[in-house]
């Protein structure tokens, strides 16, 4: 079982990316699990079609007891499972504490030995903010983490971050970055930026994803751009990258 | 307010459940808290720290490391208490605080053997649930880090027994274990290991070699599933109490009868003592129960629970036996066919609805119009040492004479 944890800037593509892959993966014939490690709980909804499942805060909040195997997720598309582990009210409570509720629940309910995945994909909040939005590059959760980052300059400040923190819990047996996910804003010079960035922190840049309309429409309607047309150049790049992600 | 405990008190915490279970077996046993005094978690719930040297701490845990997530402070700590002391392993649990932020307890293993090399235990309890998973965590870290293989196959009739589950918590220090062993012994068996009452880390690093695995409280029934997994000893729940209960415990031992007092095959799936402490909604709220009355209602542990009633049924001719357990967190192979409740009103009731409660006396609080219905057997991991000169000796042919006086 591989298990990958992606990380990023706030809104720069961790989401789409993650899904994508996951589709991918899937449209290959891997058994996945995406959980989405985010308050927002967007992660997994182009996967299923616009009907989110219920995250795993959100049904403590309602039935003040975690759900159960049968309500904990819900299959997608190409069978790809879905989690999300939602978070409080806004401005109340702990969303990372949140984060390591729904890991001791996804460990107790045994839903990896259920479901023995080939692939487990971590979409992860922008800002590892506390303890809880590093739970999933603990010892036991993600082995390898890829950092989706753009060329803009605050992109690349949040990836030096991330990279930064994760050095710093090397010592800790925690999951290491394995690479750059370079998803394109269309800024100057943008492949070069980031192949600098990627040359000083010895890391490759494992896909070029580039700006593209389609994702969007897709998105629009609910399903990941792979569902949508795989034959579209950018679903090529999605499926090679998570062709990569399996042989880096 | 339905949690909110008026006269009731709490059970010892799981980071008790770990100081307890390892107190004599020559370990650092760090518990990480803001406290600054360790008689807060070790005098009330231990009653050797009044003539047995300990290596409790506690980490002193300030604001400042708290919000910042600082653990190097600790591990520092302990890296240098370690020096000092020369313990033979360290244990670390967490309190409510490092369990809010999300303490990497695995983290901090990791980095204290690295630093000390000395196996390490990094357990991430939270000082809310009881001491069951806490002890029934550190036992099994205890086996998977210092037993040794097996040097022969558990036989039938067994011969050699390891007495798993044996703390003060459960049964204090008035005498309780010292019959239990010669119970054992004067039958013909030979004590293996005794985990963790009067024995030594060499002592219990010999489990394998055991024919028979005996489950005297529910903190060590992770255990017994463990070394039944790993060593194929089979394992026997239950205490042995008053004559008949006595003969029959040592039967059950002899054929290694996983069905003795429990109803279970021995073969039931092996549950992580840390998804116990995982579960958020450890303290229930409401339950309904059966609204008929019965002759007796016994509050308490689970195994204690099991045992007591087997007694009560065959010695003292009690036909309607319920059972309370408090402890939502126990195993839950053990709380089949038992009430579990912690809430005061819904314990309240239940004491109405019975005739006799066998309990520890705190519980008497909850009818103090009706002090006569209680039958006080204090319970060193709910009460503490407030009643220590009332505990009975309940282990052995002894209780029936006791029991058949308060039943009068």
């Amino acid at each position: 079982m591989r298990k990958f944890a992606i990380y990023g800037k706030g809104g720069i593509g961790k989401s789409t990316t993650t899904a994508n892959v996951s589709a991918a993966l899937a449209s290959i014939g891997k058994k996945v699990v995406q959980i989405g490690c985010d308050p927002k709980a967007d992660s997994t909804l182009n996967l299923l079609h616009g009907e989110p499942v219920m995250p795993v805060m959100d049904y403590y909040r309602q039935y003040t007891e975690g759900p159960d195997f049968e309500h904990i997720g819900r299959e997608g598309y190409g069978g790809v499972f879905c989690i999300e582990t939602g978070g409080p009210t806004p401005g109340l409570g702990c969303a990372g504490r949140g984060i390591i509720a729904t890991f001791d629940l996804i460990d107790e309910l045994e839903v990896f030995e259920k479901l023995s995945p080939d692939v487990v994909m971590y979409d992860v909040l922008g800002d590892v903010v506390c303890g809880g939005f590093s739970a999933p590059i603990r010892d036991g959760y993600a082995d390898e983490i890829f950092i989706v980052t753009s060329g803009e300059k605050m992109a690349l400040y949040a990836a030096a971050n991330i990279f930064k923190a994760v050095e710093n819990f090397k010592s800790r047996g925690y999951a290491q970055v394995k690479g750059l996910i370079l998803n394109r804003r269309n800024v100057d010079d943008e492949y070069e930026t980031v192949k600098a960035f990627a040359d000083e922190h010895g890391l490759p840049i494992v896909a070029d994803i580039p700006r593209s309309k389609e994702i969007q429409y897709y998105e629009n309607k609910g399903m990941t751009v792979v569902e949508g047309d795989p034959e579209l150049p950018v679903s090529r790049i999605y499926r090679d990258l998570a062709q990569r992600l399996l042989e880096v | 307010m339905k949690q909110a405990q008026r006269v009731l008190s709490t059970y010892a915490v799981d980071m008790f459940g770990i100081a307890s279970s390892l107190y004599e077996l020559g370990g650092l046993i760090v518990m990480h808290d803001a406290s600054g005094c360790n008689s807060t978690y070790d005098t009330h719930d231990e009653p050797r720290s009044y003539d047995t040297q300990s290596m409790v701490y506690i980490s002193g845990l300030n604001e400042i490391d708290t919000i910042q997530g600082n653990d190097q402070r600790l591990i520092d700590d302990i890296a240098e208490a370690a020096e000092a002391a020369r313990p033979y392993f360290i244990a670390i649990g967490g309190s409510p605080m490092p369990n809010a932020i999300g303490t990497d307890f695995k983290a901090i293993q990791r980095l204290v053997a690295d630093r000390t090399g000395l196996p390490t235990l990094g357990f991430r309890t939270d000082g809310i649930h009881s001491y069951l998973p806490g002890a029934g965590g550190a036992y099994v870290w205890l086996a998977k880090q210092f037993v040794k293989p097996a040097s022969k196959k558990p036989e039938l009739p067994a011969k050699r027994v390891n007495l798993l589950g044996l703390t003060p918590l459960d049964f204090s220090v008035v005498g309780n274990a010292t019959t239990l062993k010669q119970i054992v012994t004067d039958a013909g068996f030979t004590i293996q290991s005794s985990w963790s009452m009067g024995d030594t880390l060499e002592g219990l690093s010999t489990a394998a070699d055991a024919d028979v695995n005996v489950v005297v409280s529910s903190t060590a029934f992770y255990l017994a599933q463990y070394l039944r997994d790993t060593y194929g000893i089979p394992y026997v729940v239950g205490i042995p109490m008053g004559e008949k209960g006595t003969a029959d415990w040592l039967e059950a031992l002899r054929k290694g009868d996983s069905s003795y007092v429990t109803g279970l095959t021995g073969d039931e799936e092996y549950v992580k003592a840390q998804y116990a402490l995982a579960d958020l909604n450890a303290w229930k709220t409401e339950q309904a129960y059966d609204d008929t009355p019965c002759d007796v209602l016994v509050i308490g542990e689970p195994v204690y629970l099991r045992s007591m009633k087997a007694f009560l049924e065959a010695e003292m001719g009690v036909e309607k036996v319920r059972l309370l357990c408090p402890l939502s967190d126990a195993p839950q192979w053990l709380l089949k066919d038992m009430e579990v409740a912690s809430v005061e009103a819904v314990i309240r009731q239940e004491c109405r609805k019975a005739r006799r409660v066998i309990a520890d006396p705190i519980y008497a609080r909850l009818l103090p119009d009706e002090p006569d219905k209680f039958i006080s057997m204090p319970h060193e991991a709910y009460s503490g040492r407030h009643y220590h000169d009332d505990m009975p000796i309940f282990v052995g042919p002894s209780f029936t004479a006791w029991m058949k006086d308060k039943l009068k």
